[in-house]
């Protein structure tokens, strides 16, 4: 049986305490070659989030960064007591259309002390309630998303009409925590939704993917932890009505590769977690490779640095030596990042066709 | 002498005009066409800016629904956020300043200050801020809230939002030390804040414009109210200690540019001709814009000039200024069709035209008010721009590496200065 390709996906955090002087996110000249050499390397998506908050905004750097890529998806991490949820739905509605559908949010449900002021809370926030606000905030994202049907647009200047009205829906929603009415004012993109991520650490946290994330992200340092962690999202999403493989899981590893332990040691220590794999080119592709296999996940989440020789040894060497072996394929560029990444998934989703699971995989 | 002016393009990243004739090979939403856009205006045009409008509610004032609006693409109907493209732009081009439309009734301070401190530095010091207040409820009603404060009220809270952000962009660092929690954890902003932009036209307008902006844009339709908006302002900026150059006023205008005026002529015919700018679709839009539903008004009956209109007074007096109060019908006739201040003919006619105006309002620019659709595009950069440069009117290089240097500089127009182009070249 041939073996599960398999899906790649790079966290990126940016601003002061990233670990970098240059502070490369702020030059078009140099992020734009490390991101290339990122994306040619066959990685499905790049992940960017604030190493100290508030740094730099990743959805202005999401916007700016699709300038300089063609194929790779690019996912934001907005924290929801940051943005009005009309505002957040609009920014990745708006830029799943200015990425030709290779956005995806990950969504940050943090109820940080200034967040909780915007909800009204005097001093440190309820813990109990961070899941149950951020619940209500996903779904009026995705009522949103939703409010204009796939064939809205009609756009026939000979008739003089652009949208269907009756397809371009008022949400009118009115929870505890939030009251919109809508609809979003920019159309659903011909590439559908965007892509909901969720990096997973808690309890809560995995009760809330298997709700409402298409793909997780599991922080674990050993495959143990990691297999766990699945079959934890597995049951979250089968409690949530969904089915047991409705959330792709990811988990991150860390990569050291050299040929020589000096040239080992000289890394620096990526932040973040997950699986450390260390050791030369082809034995490091080999671990990540035993790794995947064994946790039986559908991608790994490259903790990610901004040293140069690290991700030229990362890409060019480690990731060319999983596509050398047919592990890792070249995005489709005629794919949205969510189809490609959710494939038989969606079409699951989107028909009411009978399942075609796994033919994707095959 | 002719007195030499600057270019902006005023646009948005919406369905404006998707029913033009020649609309093969083109849809709005695609970014290329904004790359590709963004760069003839800057390598060829050498603009000062793009700017896009931004709001962000789908009215219901017509028929209480928002079922006319979408029908038609009106208002903000299928318009994308503006900080996107805008991010995009930033990297793809090199001189152009990059002027988003961001409300401070909807932003608070903090979010606002890290999104455009961002865009500065990504674009190496050329971001613009469109200062808007927010104008009506059907914006309101996606924040929580049912109606919107009155418009004073809400200029008094951007007075304070102004402040806040400014202090969170003056206090910018990358030092984590524990004491700076609260602080923007960003280096300070290469121009160390973006250039303010305003173009509300009401008292209190005025009043924040003359205190904070630097660039000004106002749609008016006779050079003679032009040049009045203009004196008033410089008048009310001086007032209160300003150097009156610090801030540029910009006039909207819809250039159309062919072989002949006869070809332009017959163009601008084509446009007003398609189906969608219709009666029905002028008093859909008139009525969001004066706050009032006109659909239960009889068609061919005189509009009444007491109705209880809550949006734009001036959109509202317009129709009754030459004496007679105009019929629904009419209004809808002359509001499908509406345009900015009309500037047709060929490329020579048009430069003309806007030399002289230029020269008698005194400064300082235009605001090519157009969708970037290449038909709009390329006849100004291809046959104005190098109709105007060969007068020496408008900006033939850029000078400085920043949009506000390139916006203030008295000498715009002058060839770059040598000592400056190695600091261009490096970039």
């Amino acid at each position: 049986m041939a073996k599960q390709p398999i899906h790649v996906g790079w966290a990126a955090r940016v601003g002061a305490g990233a670990g970098s002087e240059t502070q490369p996110w702020l030059r078009p000249d140099l992020y734009g070659e490390l991101i290339g050499m990122i994306e040619r390397a066959g990685v499905d998506f790049i992940l960017v989030s604030e190493a100290q908050r508030p740094t730099l905004s990743p959805v202005i750097l999401a916007g700016a960064w699709s300038a300089k890529t063609r194929t790779i998806g690019i996912v934001p991490e907005m924290l929801t007591t940051d943005y009005p949820p009309f505002k957040l739905a609009r920014l990745i509605g708006t830029l799943n259309h200015v990425t030709e559908g290779r956005i995806g949010w990950a969504m940050d449900t943090s109820l940080t002390q200034s967040g909780a002021h915007n909800y009204g809370f005097e001093g440190p926030p309820p813990a109990e309630l961070r899941h149950v606000i951020a619940a209500e905030y996903v779904e009026v994202c995705n009522k949103l998303f939703d409010s204009w049907a796939p064939d809205a647009l009609v756009e026939s200047p000979e008739a003089g009409i652009f949208a269907d009205p009756p397809k371009v829906r008022p949400i009118h929603h009115a929870g505890k925590y939030f009251k919109v009415r809508g609809p979003l004012n920019i159309m659903t993109a011909p590439h559908g939704t965007p892509l909901l991520v969720q990096t997973v650490r808690t309890d809560e946290e995995i009760r809330f993917a298997g709700q409402y994330a298409d793909l997780a992200i599991v922080a674990g340092r050993t495959v143990d932890d990691v297999s766990r962690a699945r079959k934890q999202l597995e049951a979250a999403a089968t409690a949530a009505g969904r089915t047991a493989d409705a959330v792709k899981v990811y988990f991150t590893v860390s990569i050291r590769a050299g040929e020589t332990p000096e040239a080992i040691a000289a890394w620096q220590r990526p932040s973040g977690g997950g699986i450390d794999l260390s050791g030369s080119v082809e034995a490091v592709a080999s671990q990540l490779e035993d790794t995947f296999d064994a946790a039986q996940c559908d991608g790994v989440v490259v903790q990610g640095s901004w040293v140069a020789t690290e991700i030229n040894v990362i890409c060019n060497n480690v990731l060319a030596t999983l596509r050398r072996r047919g592990r890792i394929a070249l995005p489709n560029p005629a794919l949205s990042l969510r189809r490609r990444l959710l494939g038989a998934n969606l079409a699951q989703i989107e028909s009411a066709a009978p399942q075609r699971q796994g033919s994707l995989r095959a | 002498m002719a007195t030499p002016f600057h270019l902006i393009w005023f646009s948005t990243y919406a369905a404006r005009n998707w029913d033009l004739p020649d609309n093969q090979n083109y849809h709005w939403r695609d970014p290329h066409v904004y790359h590709d856009m963004a760069h003839v205006l800057e390598t060829r045009g050498k603009f000062d800016a793009i700017v896009f409008a931004d709001s962000d509610g789908i009215p219901t004032t017509y028929a209480g629904k928002n079922d006319y609006y979408v029908k038609y693409g009106l208002e903000n109907v299928g318009k994308g956020d503006p900080l996107p493209i805008f991010a995009a732009l930033a990297a793809s081009t090199k001189h152009l300043g990059l002027v988003p439309t961001l409300s401070t009734t909807f932003f608070t301070p903090q979010l606002l200050a890290q999104t455009v401190g961002t865009l500065d530095h990504l674009s190496a010091g050329r971001s613009g801020w469109n200062i808007v207040t927010s104008l009506s409820s059907h914006n309101a009603q996606n924040y929580g809230l049912d109606d919107l404060p009155s418009g004073n009220q809400r200029y008094d809270q951007a007075d304070e939002f102004m402040e806040t952000v400014e202090t969170l962009w003056s206090e910018a660092t990358v030092d984590s030390d524990s004491n700076n929690s609260g602080r923007l954890r960003m280096p300070a902003l290469p121009q160390g804040k973006p250039v303010y932009m305003q173009a509300g036209g009401s008292e209190r307008g005025r009043t924040f414009a003359a205190r904070h902006a630097e660039l000004v844009i106002a749609h008016i339709n006779t050079p003679k109210a032009m040049k009045e908006f203009r004196d008033d302002m410089r008048r009310r900026i001086a007032a209160i200690g300003r150097d009156p150059d610090s801030c540029k006023f910009f006039f909207t205008v819809k250039p159309l540019i062919a072989e002949t005026t006869k070809e332009a002529r017959a163009q601008y015919a084509k446009q007003k001709s398609r189906p969608a700018l219709n009666v029905e679709s002028g008093l859909v839009n008139y009525a969001s814009r004066i706050g009032y539903d006109v659909s239960k008004l009889p068609l061919d009956e005189p509009l009444p000039l007491d109705l209880p209109i809550v949006g734009s007074t001036g959109i509202f007096r317009q129709h009754m200024e030459n004496g007679r109060a105009p019929t629904l019908r009419e209004i809808g006739q002359m509001e499908a069709v509406k345009e900015s201040y009309l500037a047709l003919g060929t490329a020579e006619e048009v430069a003309n035209q806007l030399a002289t105006d230029m020269d008698y309002i005194g400064g300082d620019g235009f605001a090519i008010r157009e969708t970037m659709h290449p038909s709009n595009v390329i006849p100004v950069v291809e046959r104005l721009v190098p109709a105007l440069q060969a007068r020496g009117l408008t900006r033939s290089e850029y000078r400085y590496p920043t949009f506000r240097e390139n916006l203030l500089d008295p000498e715009f127009n002058q060839p770059a200065r040598l000592a400056d182009m190695p600091r261009a070249a490096s970039r």
